[in-house]
């Protein structure tokens, strides 16, 4: 609960205090004005990625907010007839896509280096993740799983950037309780055909006719719903390490997984 | 090889040469259903049926469709959709591609796929809730009718693509110019082009406009929120009137016999609190029988008194004259987005029947003179209702067989919302909402998210008998809707849905009989016509609008 207060708070301060309202209404202005140029994602004009800071001739809020009610002469960026407040709150949509660096109740991380030994070593987590180019593809790719991921919304002003000690937690809870959340794609499934043999793997997709697996040999599959005997859902294949570790390889384990942002050195 | 291509050309022309005159005169609309090779309003006709009376492919040989040709456009946004129907007319397609950034209509070879003109049209400033959206340009006469969201009318030359004229149709005193967006086909209706505008939550104060068809001059304009004097102005408090919503973004239907064109309007703003709107708000979710004269209204029935679950009326009227429990009779027949079923009589308004298609749990019946009994109210804690925000069905429009005497519905069926409201002031050019619902399944125009759940909600194709409300059939899909159907007299049902499939149903029994995979969703309502003698099925999904014939 602190942590989200810490974390809303922050968030408030960072947007000139525009309230998830507005921080909406900007991202309705900017949907129906902007999104057409520059897309919904904010990303299709060359060189420019609205939502991640990356502009051609701004960086303060008031130059962005500047650009979108003057234009830029000699290109096809128009000005548009808002006002001070509704560019602000364009510029506060936009904003509220970067990453929060506010630190919360965060701990205090182990050492990653040991952690990266624990988890290629005594862990054995590469015979089911992958980390860049190596290790198994049949659990869930971690090369990146110590970044934030943001939730979809639609109507409503985006999700905000979960805290660091919030990925952190989660990283944790993975850990110690595998199966307390499961994301739906990585949840296992065991289709049992009519002919009798079986496929367990991750369910990738499904739509009215088939589904779609990744199985336990690293196989891309689609299974006409029509040949099917069952169809269940698994507990996680993912052991709780609870037991498995000390608490200081726990804490180095965590501070790798942590630092894996998508960059993995080889 | 250009001895044929000359020829092609001449063969194609031929058909619009041999006209004389005016292209395609209001009589051409008015009996639509005597030339079934051509599709020439939104619905096919003016009843809206989207039923058509081909019978080349059948139950049968459906089996056999093969694509023919794609019309590709621009990649739209995260919200934007392929919308349009298109009309054909004697061999010639015209349809409008979503402004991504530009509007651009296209006269086409409906046999080829191949373009013979193009006309663009780049909107300005324009602010739409859910998409730079077009459901298609109307015809009359020479000329083509592009309603923008930027509220402009265009006259557009249908053998050239030149425009003839361009305007902007005037904004009221209330809100800013651009909270209004036209997103629908306008409807005509002897020499007029009538629409009306998109905005519902932008606090505009909604309305239905006839304009000129020679001119662009307004003739009428009615208002679907009464003003101070007028009757129903009582079920609004203070100034909410002003700004009180009943958008119009679906066209309307016509009944040549009684001269009254019906349309559906959208929810009452602010779209989640009724408390700054005390009363059942007239005339919006509603339907409203206007004179195509003068635009003055003649009856209502209001499907949704005092929405506060954002339950637009926009759907198209489908309108049939049909035998109804024993007595034959005018009738309108209305799948609701409230999730409601309704027969009404077209020529008085009366309420006939109404019987839930989905899950409904907002309403808990009907008092005697057809008003629904409301079941909860929205409250600042939230309340679950269902259907959800998104409706049991939306504008995406449904058909009436005659010959199966079944009324198909696009469905969501077990969809819900946690409506929560929150004060909030009018301010023009902002997001007029007073809350906000929860929403579990998204709008998404691609095919792009994958969906790892069969529970719970999902989309269908209902068959219901217009006698009692009853569901005769079901064609389940695993992920929603947001496809129109069309109907054929070989008793076929064709429709799509989010997996981006296209598929061609028994309209008998729901018996799935050929699908296509298209790869983006279906987000308009097919259509069927034929060139040459041979009839072709055409449907847009994605990006793209692809079409069909026998192999």
């Amino acid at each position: 609960m602190n942590t989200l207060i810490t974390a809303l708070f922050a968030l408030l301060f960072a947007q000139h205090a525009f309230t998830p309202e507005k921080i909406s209404e900007g991202g309705q202005l900017f949907q129906s004005n902007c999104a057409g140029c520059h897309g919904s994602a904010g990303d299709q004009v060359p060189g420019v990625a609205l939502m991640s800071g990356k502009f051609r001739r701004a960086s303060a809020d008031e130059d962005v907010a500047r650009i979108i009610r003057n234009g830029i002469a000699g290109t096809t960026m128009q000005g548009f007839n808002f006002t001070d407040q509704q560019s602000g709150m364009v510029v506060a949509y936009l904003r509220s896509f970067a990453g929060n660096s506010a630190s919360g109740d965060m701990p205090a991380l182990g050492d990653a280096a040991r952690g990266k030994q624990v988890f290629e070593g005594k862990g054995q987590c590469l015979s089911c993740h992958r980390v860049g180019e190596n290790g198994s593809r049949v659990g869930p790719d971690l090369t990146s799983i110590g970044a934030p991921r943001r939730a979809l919304v639609f109507f409503g002003p985006p999700a905000p950037a979960p805290t660091p000690a919030a990925i952190f937690q989660q990283l944790q809870r993975s850990l110690l309780d595998p199966d307390a959340e499961v994301a739906p794609a990585n949840r296992t499934y065991r289709a049992v055909l009519k002919d009798g043999s079986a496929i367990t793997g991750r369910l990738l997709n499904l739509d009215t006719f088939t589904i779609q697996l990744f199985d336990s040999k690293e196989r891309l599959m689609t299974i006409p719903k029509s040949e099917l005997r069952e169809f269940t859902l698994q507990k996680s294949p993912m052991p709780s390490y609870r037991d498995k570790l000390t608490d200081q390889e726990l804490s180095d384990l965590l501070a790798y997984l942590f630092s894996l942002k998508g960059q993995v050195k080889q | 090889m250009k001895l044929r291509l000359v020829l092609f050309l001449l063969l194609t022309a031929g058909a619009v040469l041999d006209v004389c005159g005016q292209q395609v005169p209001f009589e051409r609309i008015l009996n639509a259903n005597k030339e079934p090779q051509n599709w020439l309003t939104y619905g096919g006709t003016l009843f809206n049926q989207r039923y058509s009376l081909l019978n080349q492919v059948t139950t049968d040989n459906v089996k056999n469709l093969e694509l023919q040709w794609v019309l590709q456009v621009r990649a739209m946004d995260g919200i934007t959709k392929f919308e349009a129907t298109p009309l054909v007319v004697d061999g010639i397609m015209y349809v409008v591609k979503p402004p991504m950034p530009n509007y651009e209509v296209v006269a086409l070879d409906a046999a080829t796929g191949r373009i013979f003109w193009t006309y663009s049209y780049t909107p300005g400033e324009a602010r739409t809730c859910c998409g730079r959206n077009s459901k298609g340009v109307a015809i009359q006469g020479d000329r083509l009718y592009l309603a923008t969201i930027d509220t402009h009318l265009i006259a557009i030359d249908t053998k050239t693509g030149r425009e003839i004229w361009n305007n902007k149709v005037e904004s009221p005193a209330t809100g800013t110019p651009s909270d209004y967006s036209f997103t629908l086909m306008p409807l005509v209706v002897k020499d007029k082009v009538i629409l009306g505008p998109a905005g519902g939550e932008y606090g505009i104060r909604g309305y239905v406009a006839a304009f000129d068809a020679k001119t662009g001059n307004e003739k009428w304009r009615f208002h679907v929120i009464p003003e101070p004097g007028e009757p129903g102005h009582e079920t609004w408090g203070g100034d909410s009137w002003t700004h009180g919503g009943g958008s119009i973004w679906t066209p309307g239907s016509y009944d040549p016999e009684l001269n009254l064109t019906y349309w559906g309007t959208g929810n009452a703003g602010p779209d989640w609190n009724g408390d700054p709107r005390p009363g059942d708000n007239f005339y919006t979710c509603s339907v409203v029988a206007l004179d195509a004269d003068t635009g003055k209204i003649k009856w209502h029935y209001q499907f949704s008194p005092h929405d506060e679950f954002d339950y637009d009326s926009t759907q198209v009227p489908v309108l049939a004259d049909i035998e109804w429990q024993g007595r034959q009779r005018k009738v309108m027949m209305w799948a609701n987005r409230n999730g409601v079923f309704y027969v009404l009589d077209r020529a008085t308004g009366e309420f006939l029947l109404g019987k839930p298609f989905v899950k409904v749990t907002w309403m808990n019946g009907f008092d005697a003179k057809g008003k629904p009994i409301r079941a909860v109210q929205t409250s600042t804690s939230g309340v679950l209702v269902y259907p959800g925000n998104q409706g049991g069905t939306n504008w995406y429009n449904p058909a009436f067989n005659p010959r199966t005497g079944l009324f198909y519905i696009p469905t969501w069926e077990d969809t819900s919302s946690v409506f929560t409201k929150s004060e909030q002031e009018f301010n023009a050019g902002t997001v007029f909402g007073g809350g906000r619902p929860t929403i579990p399944v998204g709008l998404t125009p691609l095919n792009t998210y994958a969906r790892t759940e069969d529970e719970g909600y999902y989309g269908a194709i209902k068959a219901v008998d217009p006698q009692t409300g009853d569901i005769k059939w079901m064609y389940k899909m695993s992920q929603v809707t947001d496809s129109g159907v069309l109907t054929t007299a070989t008793n076929l049902v064709f429709a799509g849905g989010r997996e981006g499939y296209f598929f061609a149903l028994d309209g008998r029994d729901g018996k799935l009989l050929w699908k296509a995979m298209l790869g983006g969703q279906v987000a308009n309502g097919p259509i069927t016509y034929a060139v040459n003698g041979k009839q072709y099925v055409s449907v847009a999904a994605g990006n793209g609008l692809f079409t069909f014939a026998l192999r």
